[in-house]
């Protein structure tokens, strides 16, 4: 008997933890009504692709087009399908023109990822090609403003930081390698210079004082030699 | 730039209105989307459970990459971070603002400053403040001394 109490009591205790929720359901129902629409379109796509093809493809691109709209390919910043994905080395998404007008803003933490706050530097940016995405989007109308063209540049000066404007503008890497040939030439060249050109000249210098200085001293011994053969003759 | 405010905000309102988190409720949204009144629900166990408080959102063309001018309307409830004017001492509204925050998380924000509340009582500065501050919370320069509540 006293188990059974004991088993009794341990039944309200269960359905007090359980009373808290219940005054939260009202809210909680839309919520869960929408996540149930959610978990069912899957559900409804699988029936359809196994028993019928036809509806199946029909019903796809709807439910495709719903998930767009709380998917994980969302920018950060404007919650669309992100148009010239960029991520940044925390990992997080935007798009491209989205993110560049942030980190134009005045806020204060204009260099901070808008999700994490970890830093954002332009230059450690990574884009993201897709394939044929770019092409569909309708925002592209606005993506004119922001030439995409800026974005290639930031992702491969991970190697070199400081050169990027010059390493891949547009991605165009002849022009990028002719510049930065002349630039990491053009240091070497001086160093040539002044390592070998300069040690040249002055031993061009020291050999002709040498043989000057031969010269002389051998037109010395020439006029010794001949002043003593004028005298030995004259003597003589 | 007014393109993504837009979109965005009818984005926004339409999650909202489909999925409300818990105690938040859009009650308009007006003027172009330009702005909102949000009703914010006391959560059950705090000193605010059962009160409800109107917040006004007003958003300008840089939504969101600026912070929308956040305020709470008609009754104001009784807090250490909230003056009786309507202007709420939260870092995420002015310099802390992020364009990843949203209404909603903004909301759930000022919910949880609410529940943490130990005491209802207003800011020790409030008389002071409320002579000097404008009528945006955004042309104050705020001090964020205490990040715990
Ligand atoms: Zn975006
Ligand atoms: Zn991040």
């Amino acid at each position: 008997m006293p188990q059974i109490e004991e088993t009794q009591q341990n039944v309200p205790t269960i359905g007090t933890q359980e009373q808290p929720p219940t005054p939260s359901r009202p809210s909680s129902y839309s919520f869960d009504a929408a996540s149930l629409r959610q978990r069912n379109a899957p559900l409804r796509e699988a029936v359809g692709s196994s028993t019928m093809s036809a509806t199946a493809s029909t019903a796809s691109p709807s439910e495709s087009d719903r998930d767009d709209e709380g998917n994980e390919f969302e920018c950060n910043i404007c919650l669309e399908m992100a148009s010239n994905p960029i991520v940044t080395l925390c990992g997080h998404l935007f798009c491209w023109p989205c993110l560049h007008r942030w980190m134009q803003s005045r806020s204060p933490s204009a260099n901070a990822c808008p999700v994490c706050k970890a830093k954002v530097e332009r230059s450690k940016l990574v884009p993201i090609y897709a394939r044929g995405r770019q092409s569909k989007d309708p925002r592209e109308e606005v993506i004119p403003e922001r030439p995409t063209a800026q974005r290639p540049e930031a992702a491969p000066s991970q190697a070199n930081r400081g050169w990027d404007n010059f390493f891949f503008p547009g991605g165009t890497i002849p022009t990028g390698n002719g510049i930065t040939v002349g630039f990491g030439l053009f240091p070497s060249l001086f160093g040539l210079h002044y390592t070998f050109g300069v040690p040249a000249h002055l031993g061009s210098r020291d050999r002709q004082a040498q043989v000057a200085q031969q010269q002389a001293f051998l037109s010395r011994i020439c006029m010794m030699v001949g002043i003593l053969v004028m005298i030995a003759i004259l003597l003589y | 730039m007014s393109s993504i405010f837009t979109k965005r905000l009818t984005k926004e309102l339409r999650d909202l209105q489909a999925n409300p988190p818990m105690g938040i409720t859009v009650q308009t949204a007006e003027d172009d989307l330009k702005c909102w009144r949000v009703t914010v629900r006391g959560a059950e166990g705090t000193l605010y459970e059962g009160e409800t408080f109107v917040l006004q959102f007003k958003f300008n063309n840089n939504y969101p990459l600026e912070s929308p001018e956040v305020v709470f309307v008609d009754n104001v409830p009784i807090h250490p971070h909230i003056y009786s004017n309507g202007h709420i001492c939260l870092s995420i509204l002015y310099d802390q603002w992020s364009p990843a925050l949203t209404i909603s998380s903004v909301c759930l924000s000022i919910l949880s400053m609410l529940s943490s509340a130990t005491k209802k009582e207003r800011p020790p500065d409030n008389a002071m403040y409320i002579l000097t501050a404008k009528k945006s919370p955004k042309s104050t320069t705020w001090a964020f001394h205490d990040d715990s509540v």
